[in-house]
């Protein structure tokens, strides 16, 4: 019962990711279209990732022509994220890694977007595909954690 | 779960998320996969466990609450942070826009259309609508996230502490 609990929070996660990433990738293809009505939908979608993303053109993938609705470090993070939650989906089994684990994981891009910003060094796209990769596994691998817990007034017991 | 102490660390919360949202310079933190944000969810169930003399270990419910409450509350606030914004600076983040895209060589058509036809919007008075319904979709996700987050470690620490 409180597997099937946790199989369905599971795929609610996966499936939102699904539907957030495919935001992303079809901002472009609208942008691109010469539909009217396609392009101010584009417009909307720019407008709706702004706040989660500086959506820098040199820093984003290019598709028809057109950026991706946010950047490469960015879409990196939630394909990272679908991606544990699709591993987690099939495996069935979530625990608590060690924390050096997670710093390990989240260091490479926070270190990564640090330097960038004090213009200490220039990165290169894969760097950030790879960097915003692992703190999206790091990150999303913590959230289906949590809700792969409950609390008794003993402590936390998991779900899987 | 208590309500008030829901609401008062909802708007703590939310007070974080909206400025870290809001203000120029201090939403560059959210460029870092929506940090800003997060860390008003985390601040808020933070707050909420910290308002209890007797400690207990946080359930996924209550988190999830919190973490809500506090993008709500935060939605509104960063709403009123933009209001004010506008009132002294005007729309600074189209000027940015149109200041990035002068750096590119060749800006296609397109965009310039889509920027003339935003800038329409915006004078129509469209974008405030807009905003709030953004914040509203985008805040309590991302704070709901950062209070998940953040239920694990405080329950990790209460288990070693016992």
């Amino acid at each position: 019962m409180k597997s099937n609990l946790h199989k369905r929070l599971v795929l609610i996660i996966s499936l939102g990711l699904a539907v957030w990433l495919a935001g992303i990738v079809v901002t472009p293809v609208l942008a691109s279209n010469s539909w009217p009505l396609g392009r101010k939908v584009a417009a909307f979608m720019y407008f709706f990732y702004k706040p989660v993303c500086h959506q820098i053109p040199g820093r984003s993938f290019c598709l028809d022509g057109f950026t991706l609705a946010v950047c490469v470090r960015c879409f990196s993070f939630y394909l990272g994220g679908l991606f544990i939650t699709l591993a987690c989906l099939f495996k069935g089994k979530i625990r608590l890694w060690p924390l050096t684990t997670y710093i390990l994981m989240a260091a490479p891009a926070f270190l990564d977007f640090v330097l960038e910003k004090f213009n200490l060094y220039t990165n290169i796209d894969l760097l950030r595909l790879v960097t915003g990769l692992l703190l999206g596994i790091a990150v999303f691998q913590l959230l289906l954690v949590s809700f792969s817990t409950s609390t008794t007034k003993q402590g936390t017991e998991s779900l899987t | 779960m208590d309500n008030q102490r829901i609401m008062a660390a909802g708007f703590v919360g939310g007070l974080v998320a909206g400025a870290l949202n809001s203000i120029p310079i201090l939403n560059f933190i959210n460029c870092f996969c929506c940090a800003g944000i997060m860390l008003g969810g985390a601040v808020a169930l933070i707050y909420y466990d910290r308002s209890f003399t007797v400690r207990e270990y946080i359930n996924p419910a209550t988190a999830v609450t919190v973490g809500i409450t506090a993008g709500l509350f935060g939605a509104f606030i960063s709403l009123g942070i933009d209001y004010l914004i506008y009132i002294n600076f005007g729309h600074w983040e189209l000027d940015f826009m149109y200041d990035v895209l002068e750096a590119i060589e060749e800006v296609p058509p397109v965009i310039e259309e889509m920027l003339y036809e935003l800038e329409q919007d915006l004078q129509a008075g469209f974008i405030w609508g807009s905003l709030l319904f953004r914040n509203l979709i985008l805040m309590p996700i991302f704070c709901l996230i950062g209070a998940m987050i953040t239920r694990v470690y405080i329950n990790k620490n209460r288990e070693e502490s016992i």
